[in-house]
């Protein structure tokens, strides 16, 4: 044993009220939280040796999976471009007014100041775009964060991290579940356990209004694609449903979508609209050469139209897993299976 | 329709007899590990789901499908009750008491209603019903069986070797023993007062040793057998200087064939019928375990405990069976290990109670694991004492707790750090550990009482049943 065991102390010559270990800390939560995160039990078992050998190891796989990097000298110059670049239009901006302030010709300061008022919109867009980003990066690490907690002892750093999910999930003491895992969270609670109880009584709760309208939005294309008439209207009205199921799952999970972000799951759309025309032609075509009557003809529609809806559910469901703040708990993840028998029931 | 609910209704009735949900629970510990307060609480809780929240990391009560609990006749009317009521009026009291130890075996079985979320269960009937029984007998009696396994001789053998640990508190005893001739003719008064001598040493070794390893169990704890002969009998400690032809040769009226009869008839009327009516059908386990007291004591104490623990898991039948093992011979199939008294430590302490459970266990979770079953280590508080908080001390900041001693005195204090593994024997001379017993307040009227953890306890003891 490298530390001496503490010995027990006794307080009886001073009276100071205990303060719950919850509450105390004049510590602002956010710096807790960062110093305590760091620390991960597993790593403590292992012997610094075997630590060095692994990071030394991971370093050189990094290194050999790391992207080719841009050669520094040519990114250095491209920098220095780019800042002189905006050193120079300002400079340029404030002599052409100041000019035309001396020269007293005032289309020329119009102008200007509508093209200012132009730029900084873009630039303010651009700067919201980066926010936007680093927020949805940031419920990428709090999982890791999360994970990082199971199995650990300690106290403060899950309510802190807790604290701070519900703010991002715009829910304050009022909303009967927050209130609800407040209540039942005491001082005793591991960080294990309180990750859990939020998991299981306020975020459970925001996977149900997601999943609600995962199955609401499953029922509409599928819908729409079995009553539709045309191939490509087909494509657009499901890309138009799935974009919206997207959107509303983003904002039920406090997550506002930036331009990236939407990107890599509109991809994830654009196959499933792929999906929606491809099956389209297979099925009229196949219908054709076997030449089947009306009611053969509506039901195969009407298969489409769930096989439609499930890509949509899948889509749906895959914009949750991402958009959730913890992983899923054991065994807990919604499955297609359950979204597929609601369909299904709604249709026969 | 009236028709289709009545058989609907049947078809229920029929499929609760028939599938007989129900659960033995073994509440195991050593003496003064808890196994009163832990099942006092675990009813308290359950009684309370249906009003309460008490019990958020139980998910069939955080999901709200445990309807409610009852308590309901025990179907074996040979036991005692339980004494919940009488438990709780000693908690509520004023001033406030730990139930008082257990003296007799009891039983209570608790009925809980449940919806079924998986499974045939669940389009078949609304609601399912899980029968909870559970044993509360004198942790001593559990120390007897390991006898069940030995003959006198054997035994004998091996309580030379603990005796020999334990000398200081054995003198007298052992004196006695000097004059003892196991090959004269029998003695009834000699066997009495040597008996009487080697309970005397067993109560010391428990009170001033803090061993728990004492057995047989009925000598500091006869129950209805007080005085009876059956309990006069003693280890033959000095077996080395007899020939074992001689021994084997010995009269049927000598002392040697008596102690042996007597052993065997204590072997096989009380401990026998002890497992028989008790032991021998358990689904699910929990081994209460009191870290502290034994720290409290010496590292011998430590290793005794352990050693006991490792001795009583030899009597548990172990396995995961199919269904129809299940119902003719049941074995468990999920254990629990818990270090009680969770609440006599700061929270920043609770990793260490864990780890250092660990160490305890570690020969009995190797005897569980060969069998492949469910098991898990976890530090509980079945009925929360103090109140932990921090505390301002000389310009610095200590977690600290807040209680009432046993004499009721107020005292707030850090109680010391808890070893992440057991010390070395030089340090209880240097140092040693001092925790102290609280007296349970903070139990309010009409609410459930104050735990740490025993939902997660219930969860993985009856949580799956409970799906």
């Amino acid at each position: 044993m490298t530390e001496p065991i503490k010995e027990q102390i006794i307080f009886d010559d001073e009276r100071v009220p205990l303060s719950s270990s919850t509450e105390d800390e004049s510590l602002t939560p956010e710096t807790l939280f960062d110093e305590k995160v760091n620390f991960v039990p597993m790593q403590e078992q292992k012997s610094q040796e075997e630590q060095d050998q692994e990071k030394a190891l991971e370093s050189h796989l990094a290194k050999i999976l790391a992207p080719p990097r841009k050669r520094p000298f040519f990114k250095r110059l491209l920098k220095g471009g780019l800042y002189m670049t905006g050193v120079l239009c300002v400079w340029q901006v404030a002599e052409t007014i100041y000019n035309a302030w001396l020269a007293q010709d005032l289309l020329t300061i119009g102008w200007s100041v509508a093209v200012l008022l132009l730029a900084s919109a873009g630039v303010s867009a651009f700067i919201r775009e980066l926010f936007i980003l680093k927020r949805l990066r940031r419920r990428e690490k709090q999982k890791h964060q999360a994970q990082k907690f199971s199995g650990s002892h300690g106290v403060m750093p899950a309510r802190v991290f807790c604290q701070n999910l519900a703010k991002e999930l715009q829910m304050n003491k009022e909303n009967p579940y927050y209130d609800r895992f407040l209540n039942t969270l005491t001082d005793n609670h591991t960080e294990t356990e309180v990750i859990e109880l939020f998991d299981a009584i306020v975020l459970s709760k925001v996977d149900k209004q997601a999943l609600y309208l995962i199955k609401k939005q499953t029922k509409q294309s599928a819908v729409m694609v079995a009553v539709s008439p045309l191939a490509i209207a087909d494509i657009f009205l499901v890309a138009w449903c799935n974009l919206a199921l997207i959107q509303d799952i983003s904002k039920i999970y406090g997550v506002e979508l930036g331009y990236w972000s939407r990107l890599s799951l509109f991809k994830m759309v654009l196959f499933n609209m792929a999906f929606a025309g491809i099956s389209e032609f297979a099925i009229d075509t196949g219908i054709d050469a076997l030449s089947l009557d009306l009611t053969a003809k509506l039901s195969s529609r009407v298969a489409q139209g769930v096989g439609v809806g499930l890509i949509s559910a899948r889509l749906g469901l895959k914009t949750m897993e991402m958009l959730r703040p913890l992983s899923y708990a054991k065994d807990c993840a919604p499955k297609l299976a359950d979204i597929r028998k609601s369909l299904l029931s709604d249709f026969t | 329709m009236k028709i289709v609910q009545n058989l609907t209704s049947g078809m229920e009735d029929l499929i609760n007899r028939g599938l007989d949900r129900h659960i033995r629970l073994a509440v195991t510990g050593l003496s003064r590990a808890g196994k009163t307060a832990f099942i006092t609480s675990l009813v308290n809780q359950l009684l309370h789901t249906s009003t309460h929240d008490n019990l958020p990391l139980l998910h069939a009560t955080r999901e709200g499908r445990l309807l409610g609990v009852k308590r309901i006749p025990q179907t074996n009317f040979c036991v005692p009750r339980f004494a919940y009521d009488e438990a709780m009026r000693d908690l509520s009291g004023q001033p406030p008491q730990w139930p008082s130890a257990t003296k007799d075996v009891s039983e209570i079985r608790l009925a809980l209603r449940f919806k079924p979320q998986k499974g045939v269960m669940k389009y078949v009937q609304n609601t399912s019903t899980l029968y909870l029984d559970i044993l509360d007998y004198p942790g001593e009696w559990l120390l007897d069986l390991p006898l069940l396994d030995m003959d006198y001789v054997t035994w004998s053998q091996k309580q030379a070797q603990v005796t020999s640990q334990r000398q200081r508190y054995a003198g007298t005893w052992l004196t006695m023993m000097e004059d003892f001739d196991p090959l004269a003719k029998v003695n009834e008064d000699q066997l009495e007062a040597i008996s009487r001598a080697y309970t005397q040493y067993l109560f010391d070794c428990k009170e001033k040793g803090g061993f728990h390893w004492v057995q047989p169990g009925r000598f500091v704890l006869p129950g209805d057998l007080a005085g009876a002969p059956i309990l006069h009998f003693f280890p033959l400690i000095n077996l080395d200087k007899y020939d074992a032809t001689a021994l084997n040769r010995a009269h049927k009226q000598s002392m040697f064939a008596m102690l042996q009869r007597r052993y065997n008839a204590y072997c096989k009327q009380v401990v026998g019928a002890f497992y028989r009516d008790h032991f021998s059908s358990f689904d699910r386990q929990i081994i209460l375990v009191d870290c502290l007291s034994p720290l409290n004591k010496s590292a011998e104490a430590f290793n005794d405990m352990r050693q006991a623990l490792a001795e009583l898991m030899q009597s548990f039948h172990y396995g995961s069976g199919s269904l129809l093992k299940r119902l003719f011979s049941p074995k468990i199939d999920k254990l629990l290990f818990a270090a009680t008294k969770a609440d006599h430590v700061t929270l920043d302490q609770h990793e260490h109670l864990n780890s250092l459970l660990q160490q305890m266990i570690k020969e009995a979770w190797q005897t569980a694991a060969f069998e492949g079953i469910d098991m898990d280590c976890t530090s509980i508080a079945s009925i929360q004492a103090t109140q932990s908080g921090i505390i301002q001390h000389k310009g610095k900041k200590y977690s600290a707790l807040k209680g009432y001693k046993l004499n009721n005195d107020p005292i707030t204090l850090y109680p010391g750090e808890v070893p992440k593994h057991l010390p070395e024997a030089s340090f209880w001379e240097q140092q040693g550990f001092s925790f102290i017993e609280f007296s349970p307040r903070g139990y309010v009227l009409d609410e459930p009482l104050p735990h740490i953890r025993l939902d997660k306890c219930l969860e993985f003891l009856i949580g799956d049943k409970l799906a």
